[in-house]
């Protein structure tokens, strides 16, 4: 099952999403999911590109000073889907080809969905990396 | 900075006056701005600054904000920065030679101290003060180090609330904070270990706070800085503020800290960042072994 990864997202804003309704969920998590056009980016897994390689990408490429710790989330292509997000590939602008190359805009379009998008990404449970693991 | 803003600042400092907005930010509120003509020996360049001061009759110390782009160096008045960008005025000696060509400005509003990198954009450089702490201006003996450094922290967080922060990329709060710690020292440390116990913190802000107290550069108030992180990370009750003084310390990468760590993560009930405490304690674990080898 195809996965999508949002990356560059910042730990501490999704830790009181545990055990809550998408609704219920503190605003600051709206702060990692800021859409240009209602859209925002994500990319998918592949076999050669895993979900930290594309999180990697991000926190060590501009506008970054230096590499620098980061957050990523796994969840279900389908989720996505389900929500009624048009998906569109596009070219990403990250440090690294391969990553570039499974890029995506998804057009998120409202506000519902863009909470609905905020609990599928909650319950997949964001993962970190530490400043000395981004290299 | 644009021509015209430059020729703007240089009639506003011939004047004696500050008049705002030049091109380079809003107004930052009561300040004098004074040209300075007369040349200085390198060597002696702080003190002769204050000698300086002294004879145009005031004890307040200053901040140089630069005219035009001089080099590759930058020095910053901690309050401007927050509503300009940094002020390119080049490294001292380039400095100097504006002095001498009578081109540069200074601006009398920031009592205490002045601090400044010695060279260019060198993380590595030393800091310099061109003006020692003492030289207080009257309303500030009256207020006080500490009053005013809380006053403006106090200004530093309101302004961050604005602010929308993003792992990787230096914030201007974190900027400020720095620029206030190589001028006041442990009181700036002070003052964001009063704000991150205050009930009703901002989060957003006070987790950049845990943070930047992990990540600045600067060793005379490191172990005051870690003690402080790891007492957040032990009794905050806001998981998020713990979060970020896990951070912090992650950011220190000092292994000492390990025992601190460990029992945060043995008692934390968020799961979330009870999994961020492990990857902290397995980083110092990995810190610890490469030390002792």
């Amino acid at each position: 099952m195809p996965q999508f990864v949002r990356a560059g997202l910042r730990h501490d804003r999704w830790l009181e999403t545990e055990g809550r309704e998408p609704l219920d969920f503190p605003a600051d998590v709206l702060t990692d999911l800021k859409t240009i056009g209602d859209e925002l980016s994500v990319f998918e897994v592949s076999g050669a590109v895993t979900a930290e390689r594309i999180a990697i990408a991000l926190a060590a490429g501009p506008p970054k000073r230096e590499p620098a710790k980061t957050t990523y989330a796994v969840f279900d292509r389908e989720a996505v889907e389900h929500l009624g997000i048009v998906i569109k590939k596009t070219d990403g602008d990250t440090i690294d080809a391969a990553v570039n190359l499974v890029h995506y805009d998804v057009h998120v379009g409202t506000t519902r969905n863009l909470i609905g998008l905020a609990g599928v990404i909650a319950r997949s449970t964001p993962i970190s990396i530490l400043k000395k693991d981004v290299t | 900075m644009s021509r015209s803003a430059s020729t703007s600042m240089k009639e506003a400092v011939r004047r004696g006056t500050f008049v705002g907005s030049t091109g380079i930010g809003p107004d930052i509120g009561p300040a004098t701005y004074l040209q300075i003509t007369c040349p200085f020996d390198d060597s002696r360049f702080g003190i002769d600054l204050a000698e300086y001061l002294q004879k145009v009759g005031s004890d307040e110390a200053v901040v140089i904000r630069g005219l035009g782009s001089l080099g590759s160096g930058v020095l910053y008045d901690p309050l401007a920065e927050l509503m300009s960008r940094p002020l390119n005025v080049g490294t001292i000696r380039s400095l100097l030679e504006r002095f001498r060509e009578g081109h540069t400005g200074v601006v009398f509003d920031l009592p205490c101290s002045v601090t400044a990198r010695t060279t260019s954009y060198d993380a590595r450089a030393p800091f310099i003060n061109l003006v020692q702490p003492g030289s207080l201006g009257s309303t500030d003996r009256v207020l006080g180090i500490p009053q005013l450094v809380e006053s403006k922290f106090a200004t530093a967080v309101t302004f961050a609330g604005g602010e929308w922060f993003e792992d990787g990329v230096e914030s201007r709060f974190s900027r400020t904070l720095s620029m206030l710690a190589f001028a006041y020292g442990d009181a700036v440390v002070a003052s964001v270990e009063r704000f991150l116990a205050s009930p009703d913190v901002n989060k957003e802000v006070a987790v950049e706070a845990a943070q930047w107290l992990g990540e600045v550069d600067h060793p005379a108030s490191r172990a005051y800085r870690k003690n402080l992180l790891e007492k957040v990370l032990g009794t905050s009750s806001a998981v998020r503020i713990r979060h970020g003084a896990a951070a912090g310390l992650a950011a220190m990468d000092d292994p000492s800290s390990l025992p601190a760590v460990i029992e945060a993560r043995d008692r934390e009930t968020n799961r979330g960042l009870q999994n961020f405490l492990q990857l902290v304690v397995d980083q110092l674990e990995r810190t610890r072994a490469c030390l002792s080898s």
